[in-house]
């Protein structure tokens, strides 16, 4: 009966990169495909004239099967007739036979004729080895690798070969790739057992996720100005809401908000920007700064670093003041209330101050804005588009949401409960959250300790209602269950949880239903942050996210402030003291908003 | 290893559209290549051509359609079921609908188009093929390769069944290419012939269905090996060897040496016949009776292995050799055995032989039970 | 990886809605502002919806669902729009009410849908959509930011098959605000001589545009989308000039390749400086194709111009009422898009036949 097989060497070439046993050997700079072939050439260091005579195709091959053999195949070991070659593409020898037929509009080129059949390639393959054995070509949409290790086992375990070069060699116009392996019946270091699984994993070629790592914070809400203030109420399990100060409004003593703490003169003062712009911008640019600074990145200038922020309702604290006398006379208002104060607008003044003008968006998705925020940001860094990107949220609180919440019947008139079974709504707040996200290039240089990484993230739609979540909490359990998965961790992972947590008793009871359903019967620490900040709107996904990086950094679990009755339809509680010193790996923080909008990211430990 | 057993089979061709039509023209010596004058060439042309327009559904392409009718009228004299999941389509071309991009313009709808994987799946759905077929682009040995690789595919217990069709169409791509290789005959081709000039272009589809259970008569197909020259592109073997090789390794798998006849490539063009004559020659096999068809078929590439090999297998079972279109006199050095009338007798075993381009070789040995 | 557009649905100021026409018949206005011509609503919503949702959201997702439906997808795999403004028409309904019910008795349904994700949002809750949503509302580059976020999901391989659209409402009271900061001519003019008004101030307009990006290669995919690139602050032209070779240069394409270049000129003078200048430097020997004239100005215009090079692509004609400088718009292969927002936020578009 036949012996096992292995694959004792492979080799890959795709993405401008030359991979063996699954390393990168070398990577080429070059502007197109066929450049590409002569530069990973003359890297290869290989010497055969014929390369220049090769269409793209047997070039492609020819060098992968070169750099499979090189310094693990001893030719003497077989006779020539033991040696096969069997490959197989999905498009035969079209790059060569475009050409071709460019040549026939002139004169026929009997030189590229030739090559119009794809297995010249293996041709090649064994004139330039000697190899006599079994040669053959076939022809599938993808890579079939099951046929492939049915096809050459069977050569093998047969007798016909010995050795086998098997694989995929596709060139067409932009496209190209090459995975050869080697199958011999020798067991060596490096080899694998010759599986269409060890194949596939070897085919796979998708550059190693990179990782996105947070190497900065800042912070302002109604418990605090800064990282430091914020940490010094939780401990003191100090909550933000009051009376409300700032606005002008018949709500005033009878709905309390979360305020920060600070007049637009005083943020003012602190930023260095005018006082008749938008609050909702001067919170963003404090916050902001305190994470740049945090993040301490040296010579920032060389790296390509991005502003990504999020916020509901722009600068309306000023354009409510402009539309008070905008709707008695139309040529009435002043332009500097209304003009640049879209939502946009906040984020571009912001990037400006910190002088980042490579990149800048805003994301708007009601309250889970700042967290999309910094999943758009991480994306942008792994698909290499940005090194550095500034992500979060600001909002201030502006009568027009107030209002708004309150036709909704969702204001509480005490400080909120969330997930008490006595809840009976929310408190607003204001403030600003953002984290630095760097790149593994950029973590690599920076002296300072990073805070963690991020390393899940889902959007997903409850499709169910524009404001109302759906009672299973669809969406919700959808964003938890594909973070957790993109994550690669599993429910008994999450050692503590940022609950969305508003406090209407709505939106707890979906989520703490979605909480049940995904993670019955383990159930990790969780509290409502809003507690202490308020509902801060599109600035708490990002606030919250702070919240999250800090709990693992110092073992922080927060508590759950005025919590007294477990929900009768759920079989746990949240937190309700704040503890320090936890072990504390992977922190899940959900932000679920209008429009069915649920997004939950992970944080994990380094 | 179970045993694999050719159960039916169709040359859908200029000559005939069923086996029996294509062999009672062969016995009466038809041969399908005539003079032609088209847009593939600026003169006229020898080839073995379709006269008529074959299509039938305008969703496939000719190439397509010569398959599906070939693959139809073959499942029709069997008990093979394409929605088996036991079954499986193998097609051997080697330039598919390349003919496409001399009338379509090139984007990203005809690269996919044009794909062989494409037209695999047009044909697999037409007739319900559950599995995912197979294509074998191995140049003139595609056919043979084929036969092959269904055959193992069936002893490594992978399927009980499977239908191994094969086709070629004649355009300007590939007329245009070996007339600049200088390798088309200027007369109807000439194989093993001393005034042979090169090969005549055929096109054409065969199939050829292959079962772990034989019908009423069992013809086997016992062995098959390929090989390889490691010389040279386009120019085969100096000595034969490689092809000798392939040869031994498939009676050495059939576990014979007998050979009643050899059905061999013979393209016509001076170096491959006279390296098959080395070949042959090499494996001890100079008396056997050998043909080559290529002087009634043409050269049709993808197709060719397919319908020699029905021939064959037809000629066993009728016990009539077809003749070598063409020849008169010996023109390879090493002597063969070529005979110039139908041939009459009990044949049990009959060799296919092929060589082609990427230096690349093929035999397979049929036995009638 | 290749990204194909396969399909597209935009309603505009011109018939470009559920039109076998392409622009043949332009609409001509005697305005400063060009309302987006509203399709029979009926078709998409349900009567009910369609007397509670505002002007933008009808627009979005008549527009979304008839693009789906070209497309022949049914669920798509992420729902990404791109909105400057937003639900401008509810907001100052909410906003109006509040003051002028001094924040009392306040009906709720205008905040409700007055947040910047209600188009996308309702497209979601339309289809039972559970996947990927997300909303983009960066002045200028909105659209283009829903954009990137489609190509990268692509790319990830997160989804399949993204819709992704860009939606504006011009609202009585936006018009008056931004006519009295000056951003629009002072006179009604045709809109077909707005580039014959060399004056200050543009035309307003509105409109929306959905896209279903794709990574499968398929007959009726409209074109290949190559690529996307903004860039913000105030540039001179040979600045530019730079980013536009350094943007081809990294898709592989040449300057010469282009077929087509479609600019963002609007009629101000001030706007038009720089095409003008890029007109009569790298892009002199190009075909030139304006789209303003008939969509008007506002900040998603690009999805207008990205649905208007797509159908160029794919019906391989160029509409004459587009074309400013013909070279050869015979069988236009490559299109490039370039367009500024007040000068601060550029952006370019590259798509090509498949």
């Amino acid at each position: 009966m036949a012996g096992q097989n292995y694959i004792t060497s492979s080799c890959v070439i795709s993405n401008n990169a030359v991979r063996k046993d699954g390393r990168e050997l070398f990577a080429v700079e070059a502007g197109n495909t066929v450049d590409f072939l002569t530069e990973a050439y003359k890297q290869s260091g290989i010497n055969y004239s014929r390369f220049y005579k090769m269409d793209n195709l047997s070039k492609l091959g020819w060098l992968a099967s070169e750099l499979l053999l090189q310094d693990i195949f001893t030719k003497e070991n077989y006779r020539p007739e033991e040696v096969g070659v069997v490959l197989s593409n999905s498009n035969a020898s079209l790059d060569v036979d475009l050409r071709y037929m460019e040549s026939v509009r002139d004169i026929a080129s009997p030189s590229l004729f030739v090559y119009t059949l794809p297995n010249i390639v293996t041709g090649e393959i064994c004139i330039r080895n000697g190899f006599k054995g079994e040669d053959a070509f076939f022809v599938f949409d993808k890579f079939n690798a099951s046929f492939i290790e049915t096809y050459v086992s069977n050569l093998l375990d047969n007798g016909n070969l010995q050795a086998c070069i098997c694989g995929w060699v596709d060139f067409i116009g932009n496209d190209y790739k090459a995975a050869l392996f080697l199958v011999e019946k020798i067991e060596t270091e490096n080899g694998l057992p010759f599986t269409a699984e060890n194949m596939d994993k070897l085919f796979e070629d998708k550059p190693k996720e990179h990782g996105v790592f947070i190497a900065g914070v800042g912070i302002i809400s109604a418990i605090g100005n800064n990282v430091a203030e914020t940490l010094a109420s939780f401990e003191a399990e100090h909550a933000g809401m009051g009376d409300i100060t700032g606005m002008d409004t018949i709500h005033k003593g009878e709905l309390p908000v979360a305020e920060v703490k600070l007049s637009n003169e005083q943020l003012a003062r602190m930023t260095g920007l005018p006082q008749n712009i938008s609050r909702t911008t001067l919170l963003g640019l404090v916050a902001a700064q305190e994470a740049l600074q945090d993040a301490a990145i040296p010579d920032i200038d060389q790296w390509r670093t991005g502003f990504v922020s999020a916020n509901t309702v722009g600068g309306m604290d000023k354009s409510e003041a402009f539309f008070v006398d905008f709707i008695k006379d139309n040529d009435k208002g002043k332009l500097r209330n209304i003009f640049d104060h879209e939502c946009g607008s906040v984020t571009e003044k912001v990037a400006k101050e910190l002088d980042i003008t490579n990149y800048m968006t805003t994301i708007s998705t009601a309250c889970s804005s700042s967290a999309n925020a910094i999943f758009y940001a991480a994306r942008l860094i792994k698909n290499d588009v940005l090194d550095i990107v500034i992500a979060g949220g600001t909002e201030s609180l502006t009568k027009f949401t107030l209002n708004g919440f309150n036709t909704l019947m969702i204001l509480d008139k005490e400080f909120c409960k969330p997930f008490d079974e006595n809840r009976h709504g929310l408190n607003l707040g204001e403030g600003a959250g953002y984290l630095v996200l760097v790149s593994d290039r950029v973590a690599e240089t920076l002296t300072k300790p990073l805070y963690c990484k991020l390393s899940g993230y889902n959007n997903s739609n409850d499709a169910y209602h524009q404001t109302a979540s759906s009672p299973d909490g669809t969406g919700s359990y959808l964003a938890m269950e594909k973070a957790l998965k993109k994550a690669g961790l599993s429910t008994n992972d999450i050692d503590y949880i940022n609950l969305h947590g508003t406090g209407t008793p709505n939106n707890d009871s979906a989520e703490g239903t979605a909480i049940k359903r995904l993670f019955d019967p383990y159930y990790p620490p969780m509290s409502s942050t809003k507690s202490f900040t308020g509902h801060t709107l599109g600035a708490s996904g990002g606030i919250e996210a702070v919240f999250s990086v800090l709990a693992i950094k110092h073992g922080f679990i927060y508590p759950n402030l005025r919590f007294e009755t477990q929900m009768e339809e759920l079989p746990f509680s949240p937190e309700t003291k704040f503890s320090k010193g936890n072990e504390i790996d992977h922190v899940m923080s959900n932000s679920f908003g209008f429009g069915g909008n649920c997004t939950s990211l992970i944080f994990s430990r380094i | 290893m179970p045993d694999v057993f050719v159960v039916s089979d169709n040359i859908f061709s200029p000559i005939g559209k069923t086996t029996a039509e294509n062999f009672a023209r062969l016995k009466d010596g038809a041969s399908g290549i005539k003079l032609h004058q088209n847009d593939f060439a600026t003169q006229p042309y020898y080839a073995a051509l379709f006269s008529e327009d074959v299509s039938i559904d305008p969703q496939y392409t000719k190439f397509e359609q010569l398959l599906i009718s070939s693959i139809a009228d073959a499942l029709t004299n069997s008990d093979v079921d394409p929605k088996n999941k036991r079954t499986l389509l193998i097609l051997s071309t080697t330039k598919g609908n390349i003919s496409l991009l001399e009338t379509e313009e090139y984007n990203a709808g005809l690269k996919k188009r044009i794909s062989l994987p494409s037209s695999a799946e047009l044909v697999a759905n037409h007739f319900g093929f559950v599995n995912q077929p197979v294509v074998v682009s191995n140049a003139c040995i595609s056919g043979i390769m084929a036969i092959i690789t269904g055959k193992r595919l069936i002893q490594a217990g992978q399927y009980d069944h499977v239908v191994v069709a094969g086709a070629d169409v004649i355009s300007k791509f590939v007329l245009s290419g070996f007339q600049a290789f200088q390798a088309v005959s200027s007369q109807p081709c000439r194989p093993f012939d001393a005034e042979r000039d090169g090969i005549t272009l055929g096109e054409g589809a065969a199939t050829v269905i292959l079962s772990n259970q034989h019908g009423e008569i069992a013809i086997k197909a016992a062995g098959g090996a390929v090989s390889n020259d490691a010389n040279h592109l386009s120019a085969p073997s100096r000595t034969g060897q490689e092809l000798a090789q392939a040869i031994n390794a498939t009676l050495k798998e059939a576990g014979t040496k007998e050979v009643d006849f050899i059905s061999a490539h013979g393209t016509a063009t001076l170096y491959n016949d006279e390296m098959e004559a080395k070949a042959v020659n090499l494996a001890g096999l100079q008396n056997v009776p050998l043909n080559s068809l290529k002087g009634q078929y043409g050269h049709t590439l993808g197709a060719a292995g397919l319908i020699e090999s029905v021939v064959s297998i037809r000629s066993m079972r009728e016990g009539v050799l077809i003749p070598t279109m063409g020849f008169n006199h010996q023109g390879t050095p090493d002597a063969l055995n070529i005979y110039k009338q139908n041939l009459h007798g009990d044949y049990k075993n009959c060799l296919k032989i092929a060589s082609g381009f990427g230096g690349c070789n093929a035999a397979v040995l049929f036995i009638k039970e | 990886m290749a990204i194909y557009i396969r399909s597209s649905a935009c309603i505009s100021p011109q018939k470009t809605f559920g039109s076998d026409g392409f622009l043949n018949e332009p609409v001509g206005y005697n305005a400063t502002r060009l309302p987006a011509i509203q399709p029979d609503y009926s078709r998409f919503i349900d009567a009910k919806s369609i007397r509670r949702m505002s002007h933008v959201i009808k627009m979005g997702v008549a527009a979304a669902k008839e693009c789906l439906d070209l497309s022949g997808i049914e669920m798509p795999g992420a729902v990404i729009t791109g909105t400057a403004l937003g639900c401008l028409e509810d907001t100052l309904t909410f906003m109006n009410r509040m003051i002028e019910m001094d924040e009392q008795m306040l009906p709720p349904t205008a905040f409700i849908q007055s947040t910047h994700n209600t188009v996308a949002a309702q497209i979601a809750l339309m289809l039972k959509c559970h996947n990927y949503n997300n909303t983009f509302v960066h002045k200028g580059i909105s659209f283009e930011s829903a954009l990137i976020d489609a190509i990268m999901l692509l790319k990830e391989e997160e989804a399949n098959d993204i819709l992704v659209g860009g939606v504006e409402e011009m609202t009585d009271a936006s018009y008056k605000v931004l006519s009295r900061l000056g951003l629009f001519k002072r006179w009604p003019l045709s809109n077909f001589e707005l580039f014959n008004t060399p004056t200050n101030g543009t035309i307003g307009g509105e409109g929306a545009s959905f896209f279903v990006l794709s990574d499968k290669a398929s007959e009726g995919n409209l074109a290949q989308f190559n690529g996307v690139e903004t860039f913000y602050g105030l540039r001179g032209s040979t600045e530019i000039e730079t980013k536009i070779n350094t943007f081809l240069l990294r898709h592989k394409v040449a300057l010469d390749d282009i077929d087509l270049v479609i600019t963002g000129r609007n009629g101000d003078v001030k706007n038009d400086a720089v095409y003008a200048q890029l007109n009569s430097s790298i892009f002199k020997s190009t075909s030139l194709a304006n789209y303003k004239h008939l969509c008007g100005e506002y900040p998603v215009s690009t999805s207008f111009a990205l649905w208007l090079a797509a159908n160029i692509l794919k019906k391989q004609i160029v509409p004459e009422i587009t074309k400013e400088r013909e070279v050869n718009t015979s069988a236009p292969k490559k299109i490039l898009i370039y367009n500024h927002y007040l000068n601060t936020y550029h952006s370019f578009l590259l798509i090509s036949v498949c």
